[in-house]
């Protein structure tokens, strides 16, 4: 750019020296001209350096017409923030009994597992034999502290013209929520839970992939349920818990009124409610899935979730500001808005935080009574 | 030496923690290892004969293989241990069908396939037990 400019400028001051030459009586106009126009090219020169103060880059101009408009307005940016996705829930509160813990202690909780003996046939003169009863089933439940702390600057909250930070609480919120969920689905997936499930034998824990045929054995497996005395409970396979990956197979299940992969017409007696846990893991095929009973029908509760006393749910926390605003050194100080954060830093300093715990045993896992559950790999063809 | 209840459960929990890790070191699960729970009235091993009833699944043996085609039940000899299967009740779940026959074939085989898949494993990847450090 700057060599073409130059070289036109030499151009023109040969052609206004031929000019004078050829014009000896206006060489003087000529000799200014040729002046003019190296002192263009210098200032010019000089511009391009970031030299001159007096250099105006001259703004290209134009005559704006009506047609323009339309031009101009699709040269506004406009930013905008959108609605973040939508997760999947886990519906998981039937499977699980609530309890509340005065404290972060371990609790006690005692249940009859057995009934007492049968009666005993008697003859003439014989005294009864004397009954016994078995001790009750001792579970503990605790609590624990589950946090998350956020850091905000000040300069990021008031920069924030999208309005992006504004829903943070309630992203904490679900970050509280999603966490319980993945507890609790920890309970039945853990290795030791399920390991426990395969040591109570076929009643328990199969292989067999998802099929009506399948499901149909694990409520024939609760119904053999017995206490500790060996007597008949009264206990279903409510719950179908089960990994998302099957959500067709069970929903072709349930909405079937025939046996679906038997594709006739054999009625389809099979009955329970789906959950679809989004934490379970697998690969296709093999696909897991799980049957609990309704700990509100029977009183077998396969898992509890304990809560403390007073801390039903999580709770956002916000470090109070330090500074206060004043006007003189000795006078006194009022409260300022939060979002100028701490005195040091201006940081804003939040956390989310929720109290919750379970029975947590080496042998059982989390199953706070294994008759509720059964689980089958989902491996068996 | 532990002077206190607390102090024993303590001691218990590092050795089931030293346990685990053995376990661990020697390739082996110390989930997957887990006894099987036969003291339980309701204990029935996989793959076994109880559990083959439970299923509602007779095994046709080679004395009994002549009156089982002479009464023409529907048969599947498993590819995994050649024994021959038939099914128990061959009638009341499959009345409503137009086909029962191939029905019934499937389900046997359904069946077959429950029984002598075995015992269960635990999947490689399910993750431990959550056991907060101050849970004991």
């Amino acid at each position: 750019m700057r060599s073409i400019i130059r070289k036109m400028s030499l151009i023109r001051q040969e052609q206004l020296r031929t000019l004078a030459k050829a014009n000896p009586q206006l060489a003087n106009g000529y000799n200014k001209r040729i002046a003019e126009v190296d002192a263009m090219f210098s200032e010019f020169n000089s511009g391009l350096n970031g030299l001159s103060h007096q250099f105006d880059p001259m703004p290209l101009q134009e005559v704006m017409v009506s047609a323009d408009f339309t031009y101009a307005i699709t040269e506004f940016v406009q930013r905008l923030a959108l609605d973040g996705y939508k997760m999947m829930e886990f519906p998981w509160q039937p499977l699980v009994k609530p309890d509340t813990v005065p404290n972060y202690l371990p609790v006690y909780r005692y249940q009859h597992r057995s009934s007492l003996d049968d009666l005993e046939l008697v003859t003439e003169k014989e005294r009864p034999r004397a009954g016994s009863k078995d001790d009750a089933t001792k579970r503990t439940n605790q609590v624990w502290r589950w946090d998350k702390e956020y850091d905000f600057s000040h300069e990021a909250l008031i920069n924030d013209d999208l309005g992006y930070f504004k829903d943070q609480a309630t992203l904490m919120g679900d970050s509280a929520r999603r966490t319980l969920d993945k507890y609790v689905s920890r309970f039945y997936t853990n290795a030791v839970t399920i390991a426990r499930l395969v040591a109570l034998g076929a009643m328990y824990s199969q292989n067999g992939r998802l099929t009506t045929a399948r499901v149909s054995e694990a409520r024939m497996a609760f119904g053999q349920r017995v206490d500790d005395r060996g007597n008949p409970m009264e206990v279903e396979a409510v719950y179908l818990v089960y990994h998302r990956g099957l959500q067709d197979t069970v929903l072709t299940i349930l909405n079937s009124t025939l046996v679906p992969e038997l594709a006739t017409n054999a009625v389809n007696v099979v009955n329970f409610i789906p959950i679809k846990d989004p934490y379970m893991t697998g690969t296709a095929p093999n696909l897991p899935w799980y049957m609990f009973a309704d700990y509100k029908r029977s009183n077998v509760t396969p898992f509890i979730l304990g809560r403390r006393q007073g801390f039903p749910g999580p709770m956002i926390l916000r470090r109070k500001s330090d500074i206060e605003s004043v006007t003189s050194l000795l006078g006194p100080g009022t409260a300022v808005n939060p979002v100028m954060g701490d005195f040091e830093t201006g940081n804003i300093v939040l956390k989310v935080e929720d109290v919750w715990g379970t029975y947590v045993d080496g042998t059982e896992g989390n199953l706070f009574d294994s008759r509720g559950a059964y689980y089958s790999t989902g491996t068996a063809p | 030496m532990a002077t206190t209840n607390k102090e024993l459960e303590i001691e218990i929990n590092k050795l089931k923690e030293q346990n685990r890790v053995m376990a661990q070191l020697l390739g082996l699960s110390s989930e997957s290892v887990a006894e099987d729970v036969t003291d339980r009235k309701d204990y029935v091993g996989h793959g076994s004969p109880e559990y083959a009833l439970f299923l509602g699944l007779i095994e046709v043996l080679e004395d009994d293989m002549a009156d089982a085609k002479i009464n023409e039940y529907i048969l599947y000899e498993s590819p995994l241990t050649g024994k021959t299967w038939r099914l128990e009740d061959e009638v009341s779940p499959f009345m409503a069908f137009a086909n029962p026959d191939k029905i019934a074939k499937l389900y046997l085989r359904q069946k077959v396939s429950s029984l002598e898949s075995g015992k269960p494993s635990v999947p490689a990847g399910a993750p431990s037990l959550l056991v907060p450090r101050t849970a004991f």
